[in-house]
């Protein structure tokens, strides 16, 4: 299965690359801090996000066809961690104690959240298509470019504007509503 | 590591995923010359890419394998703290030795290239087909180090590597008090190292003022050979290369600039 099957599906094709799955000791050292703190920014505390990394990587072990496939192992963990965030803060027993957190104060993007933005825009996730979501968090949620995004869905830049444009209109439709 | 001289984000700055692919080693080639120029130049990324780093140890050094990360949750311990508390015990973790990773490769690469003399033939250090270089910059000037060359306080360390076939290599130092891993950089497990002669490392080390001697290891392995494998080694009297790995040694004893 391939984490993007769940993604907006027939229009980001991934394309393969052979590459083996990596031994899952030297791939958890090298990916599991970056995935961890993607996982602690998203979900807005260190317990939540300690579960999700071990989570993902013990699905992996499970499942170590997941790496077929993929291009680069950088942009699949993203991909797999922006998943796992996404279910967990749709799962009724966890959105509403998460959808309260405040989030830790965000230093990687240059284009910097604040802490109550992404609050907000936590909320909205739980409300908005996959398709949407998945892009939202990376947009609003980390402030990636196009290209970058484009390269974790494996879609074009224009696909992806597109997706941006629709999370615009989502978001404005909902501070409409009273 | 102190972020306080950084001047901020400018539009070009690299986004959180390139941060992150730079230090995996996976930056897509198309973008690796703008990038690289772009960390020489820019306090901000520099800072963001050393920030990365050190919160990746801190990570590691609490959960250092995915069975010691399901304990942690097991177990109710108090993990509060802000991102900057781990931040803080990285650095007291230093060694003696300060790396300088990344900024500054493409230039250094190229002046070092520049002064590339022949490949030393001492048999003592040679071991088969991979090897390491280290040049020495000292008051401006780059040369050429050979294994027993003595070093001073203040002196730059640059490494290449020289290898006939593709293997991920780890540089290794021991500064007299404990190793250290230099390359890859923390958080990263292995880097390829694609065949090549007198290929520059993406690190240099600066010697501080402590006397003794340093000794570094190239070790030079096939995939699948762990971190945690490669420092049992190294620990070991003498230090012995792992199973399907080159080890190559240079120490370069510090001794007081005359
Ligand atoms: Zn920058």
């Amino acid at each position: 299965m391939s984490l993007h099957a769940e993604g907006p599906a027939g229009v980001c094709t991934p394309h393969t690359v052979n590459m083996a799955a990596p031994d899952l000791d030297d791939f958890y050292r090298r990916y599991a801090p970056v995935a961890y703190r993607r996982a602690r920014h998203l979900l807005g505390n260190e317990d939540d996000a300690r579960e999700l990394v071990h989570d993902v990587f013990a699905s992996l072990l499970d499942r170590p066809e997941q790496f077929r496939g993929k291009s680069s192992l950088t942009t699949f963990m993203y991909s797999a961690v922006t998943h796992a965030c996404l279910n967990r803060l749709r799962n009724q027993r966890n959105r509403a104690r998460l959808l309260q957190q405040g989030m830790p104060e965000e230093r990687e993007s240059p284009q910097v959240r604040s802490a109550e933005a992404l609050a907000s825009l936590r909320s909205l996730l739980a409300r908005m298509p996959e398709d949407l979501a998945t892009v939202a968090i990376y947009y609003h949620g980390e402030g990636l470019t196009h290209d970058d995004i484009a390269r974790i869905l494996e879609c074009s830049p224009r696909h992806v504007g597109n997706l941006v444009a629709r999370v615009r209109h989502f978001i404005e439709r909902q501070e409409a509503q009273p | 590591m102190s972020t306080s001289s950084d001047p901020g984000p400018t539009p070009a700055c690299l986004s959180a995923l390139a941060i992150d692919e730079w230090n995996a080693g996976e930056t897509p080639s198309a973008m690796r010359a703008a990038h690289a120029a772009h960390i020489e130049d820019c306090a901000h990324c520099a800072a963001r890419l050393a920030a990365a780093t050190a919160e990746a140890e801190a990570f590691l050094q609490d959960a250092p394998t995915l069975a010691a990360l399901r304990e942690g949750l097991a177990r109710p311990t108090p993990r509060g703290g802000a991102p900057g508390d781990h931040h803080a015990a990285t650095v007291r973790r230093l060694p003696r030795i300060a790396a300088v990773t990344t900024a500054g490769l493409a230039l250094a690469a190229a002046v070092m290239l520049m002064v590339r003399p022949r490949l030393p033939e001492d048999g003592t250090r040679t071991k088969g087909s991979a090897r390491l270089g280290v040049y020495v910059k000292r008051d401006g000037r780059v040369k050429r180090a050979a294994n027993g060359d003595v070093v001073h306080p203040g002196d730059t360390l640059r490494f290449t590597y020289t290898s006939q076939a593709p293997r991920h290599l780890s540089v290794w130092g021991d500064d007299g008090q404990g190793l250290t891993r230099y390359h890859p950089a923390p958080g990263a497990e292995v880097a390829q190292a694609e065949p090549g002669r007198d290929v520059p490392l993406d690190f240099g080390i600066e010697l501080d003022g402590a006397l003794g001697t340093e000794v570094f290891y190239g070790v030079f392995c096939q995939p699948r050979v762990t971190a945690d494998a490669i420092r049992a080694a190294l620990e070991r009297t003498p230090p012995s290369p792992p199973r399907d790995c080159l080890l190559d040694v240079i120490r370069l004893p510090k001794e007081p600039a005359p």
